[in-house]
């Protein structure tokens, strides 16, 4: 189950603005066998410097500023493939809805284990 | 020694008295005597005994008026004693004596008091005072002929005053229909009342004669006599038996067997039992005798001078008797005087007995409508802040629902990182294959109850506000509230995109309050001022929570960046069911709640516009320091 097996452990974005939160995210990822790039805001994340095809996007609905959704809707427009998980620490159908339809890999409601998140992960193409 | 020493002194003394013995035997200076008026002489001559009262009265009025002369006479007195002493012959053998004793004497007035003295200077022609004046004085008409007898004579006629006497006593006890007229029975007695009943009779009412009958037969008599009786005291002297009797006793004794009224038409009889009425005043009497003999004196006389009623009398009552008898005030003759009138707080001072009564009635009422009044209110005030408590408990309620959402969040966050950091342990610990990664294990549950705690925080903050809770004061930092309070509501706002800062006053001073009431006040203009901010552009979206010590008082403002507050609706924004909000936002009670709270901590609160953009809603409560009541 652990990516340990990898030369170069495939990328995943975190953007989560609750710290807590993030600061495991990233500590999932790593135990998980894989390198996380975190980021605090969906603003920071597109001001950042592009990362190197992440496998995945793991992305906080309710962010500060700009929210997940809005990003999700953006990265899509501007052509974007990379996978979207969404987690959410309040889960509403609306959101769900709109997510899914915006073509997520996953909707995630917190609290949520690191053994699913990591699943899907591992589901997902070892590189973009 | 001694003896020699005394003999010593008597010769010094007898020595020191020689000359003047000598001179001795000097004649009396032939100095001549002034000549000045003689002193005149005036003989009060009574029929009665001295111990009478009425002659006592008499004799002092008399002579007190006869003193006031600047040259008083020389008053003498003798006594016939004659309603007891009826023999024959004892007035000549008094008359024979009084010669003698008269004999060096010269008297120039004899005032015979009584018929029977004038009778007896006109039996002899005035011996053995035949030159003297004669003043004497009647009651209604002179039954004595003096013209031939005793050419000198004068006198004063009293005015009967037997008929304004009755009219009075009718007026007084209109209910009388009999009078008993009680007198002695001597000879001088019964020649003195005949004419009464017939007086009586005149007077309209039945005259009933219970004459020298002894003490036990006349309260006998009265006993048997109706009720609508009185019986008339006429001065008895000498009884049936020959005992000699006061008239104040038999007044006294009548009046004590209390079968009727007593009448005495005598003023010195009042007080033994009389009710009193138009009384012949014996001092008045005394007075007029002695001006009149003054005068006469001075200048001789033979008129026969009439005192009306009103010049000798006096109305005067028993109050006592007016008591016994239940005879009103009213009733008495205008100008009548009470005597033997018993202390009564309540008839002499009625005036001020009333005006205390009522001003102590009207305290009384007073009193009891303030307490009432007082146990009202605060029953009322009791019942205002359950009343409040309640409303309070519910919008904590519907404010906590309204922030569920964000509450939400905010708990699963910390218990999703506790999940996530638990699984990891977990796989850590089974793993068999990186068993390097075990050195992350202390951060892991560091992490975990790092989680843990906030997650408790959450509930802890949240059951503050869900509870139902009376409102306590308490030393508080009203810095505190603010900052739990917006703990609450940040999560909420950052899901709006608001940015909620908290600028808090450095060492601000403690208040007294309840701490999750003004919390819920807090969270109350916070959700308002986001609720106005929510729908602005981002960068518009922004709260304030701002403290600050002003006079006193601990200032709390919330300032938002709003469209702010219509300038028409400031004041109403705090009166119950006001709202800006769509429907189903709200009851409009959130900010009526609010002030009812502030105001139970003797606080403050107000709403302004901000010259930039949005309102300022702000509350203050006094300082711990600067409190004068308690809540």
């Amino acid at each position: 189950m652990l990516n340990s097996q990898s030369a170069t452990p495939p990328l995943v974005v975190v953007i989560e603005d609750d710290i807590a939160s993030q600061t495991t995210l990233a500590r999932v990822l790593r135990v998980g066998g894989y390198t996380a790039a975190t980021y605090a805001s969906a603003e920071e994340y597109l001001a950042s410097p592009p990362q190197s095809s992440p496998i995945g996007l793991l992305l906080d609905v309710h962010l500060s500023g700009m929210s997940g959704l809005d990003l999700q809707r953006r990265l899509r427009n501007e052509g974007s493939t990379i996978p979207v998980i969404l987690i959410t620490a309040f889960d509403d159908a609306r959101s769900r809805a709109q997510a899914e339809s915006l073509g997520c890999v996953a909707y995630l409601s917190k609290p949520c284990a690191a053994e699913t998140i990591l699943a899907l992960l591992g589901r997902l193409p070892k590189s973009p | 020694m001694r003896d020699s020493r005394l003999l010593l002194v008597l010769v010094l003394a007898l020595a020191m008295m020689a000359p003047s013995m000598a001179q001795a035997p000097q004649p009396a200076p032939s100095a001549e005597v002034p000549t000045v008026a003689a002193q005149q002489s005036v003989l009060f001559l009574a029929i009665d005994d001295f111990t009478r009262p009425y002659m006592r009265f008499i004799f002092e009025a008399f002579t007190d008026a006869v003193m006031t002369a600047a040259t008083p006479p020389a008053i003498y007195f003798e006594s016939l004693d004659a309603s007891r002493f009826e023999e024959a012959e004892h007035l000549e053998n008094l008359r024979e004596w009084l010669r003698r004793k008269y004999r060096e004497r010269h008297i120039d007035l004899i005032l015979p008091i009584g018929e029977d003295a004038l009778d007896f200077l006109a039996a002899a022609h005035g011996e053995p005072w035949p030159d003297a004046q004669v003043l004497y004085f009647e009651s209604g008409s002179v039954r004595v002929d003096t013209r031939s007898t005793l050419p000198r004579a004068g006198g004063v006629l009293l005015e009967d005053p037997f008929a304004a006497q009755m009219e009075v006593v009718k007026k007084v006890l209109p209910e009388v229909r009999r009078v008993a007229l009680v007198y002695g029975a001597s000879a001088i007695e019964l020649a003195r009342w005949r004419g009464y009943p017939g007086k009586v009779r005149e007077a309209g009412l039945e005259p009933v004669e219970l004459v020298g009958i002894s003490m036990e037969e006349t309260h006998a008599a009265l006993s048997r006599l109706p009720d609508t009786s009185a019986a008339l005291v006429l001065a008895p002297i000498v009884d049936m038996k020959g005992n000699v009797v006061s008239p104040v006793h038999v007044c006294d004794s009548i009046a004590a067997a209390g079968t009727v009224p007593v009448l005495s038409f005598e003023v010195n009889n009042l007080g033994c039992g009389a009710v009193g009425g138009l009384l012949r005043d014996w001092s008045r009497v005394g007075r007029i005798l002695g001006e009149e003999a003054l005068a006469r004196l001075a200048s001789p006389s033979t008129e026969v001078v009439t005192v009306p009623v009103a010049r000798f009398t006096t109305m005067a009552f028993d109050d006592r008797q007016l008591q016994r008898w239940n005879i009103p005030e009213r009733r008495l003759p205008p100008g009548a005087v009470l005597r033997f009138r018993e202390p009564n707080f309540w008839r002499d001072r009625r005036g001020l007995v009333i005006a205390v009564v009522s001003v102590t009635l009207l305290q009384t009422f007073l009193i009891a409508g303030l307490v009432f009044e007082r146990r009202r209110r605060r029953q009322a005030e009791i019942d205002s802040r359950r009343n409040l408590t309640a409303l309070a408990h519910l919008d904590r309620r519907a404010a906590m629902g309204e922030l569920a959402t964000s509450l939400a969040h905010e708990l699963n966050q910390p218990l999703n990182a506790i999940l996530q950091n638990a699984g990891m342990a977990q796989m850590l610990l089974t793993s068999t294959t990186v068993p390097a990664e075990l050195s992350e294990m202390p951060d892991i549950i560091g992490d975990i109850r790092k989680d843990d705690i906030r997650a408790s925080e959450v509930i802890r903050r949240m059951r503050g506000l869900l509870q139902k809770h009376e409102l306590e004061a308490r030393p508080l930092d009203l810095n505190e509230v603010a900052e739990e309070t917006v703990a609450i509501v940040r999560p909420d706002a950052r899901s709006r995109g608001i940015e909620l800062e908290a600028s808090l006053a450095d060492g601000l001073p403690r208040i007294r309050g309840d701490r999750v009431h003004l919390q819920q006040v807090l969270l109350n203009l916070l959700m308002n001022a986001m609720d106005a901010v929510s729908s602005m552009p981002p960068e518009r979206r922004h709260v304030r929570v701002r403290t600050v010590q002003s006079n006193g008082d601990a200032r709390l403002d919330v300032v938002d960046t709003g469209i702010g507050i219509p300038p028409d609706r400031v004041r109403q924004i705090f009166e119950p069911f006001y709202t800006t909000k769509s429907e189903g936002s709200g009851m409009g009670m959130g900010l009526a709640i609010a002030r009812g709270i502030v105001e139970a901590h003797d606080g403050r609160m107000g709403a302004e516009n901000n010259a930039t953009s949005g309102a300022t809603v702000w509350f203050s409560v006094p300082l711990a320091s600067n409190r004068t009541k308690v809540l």
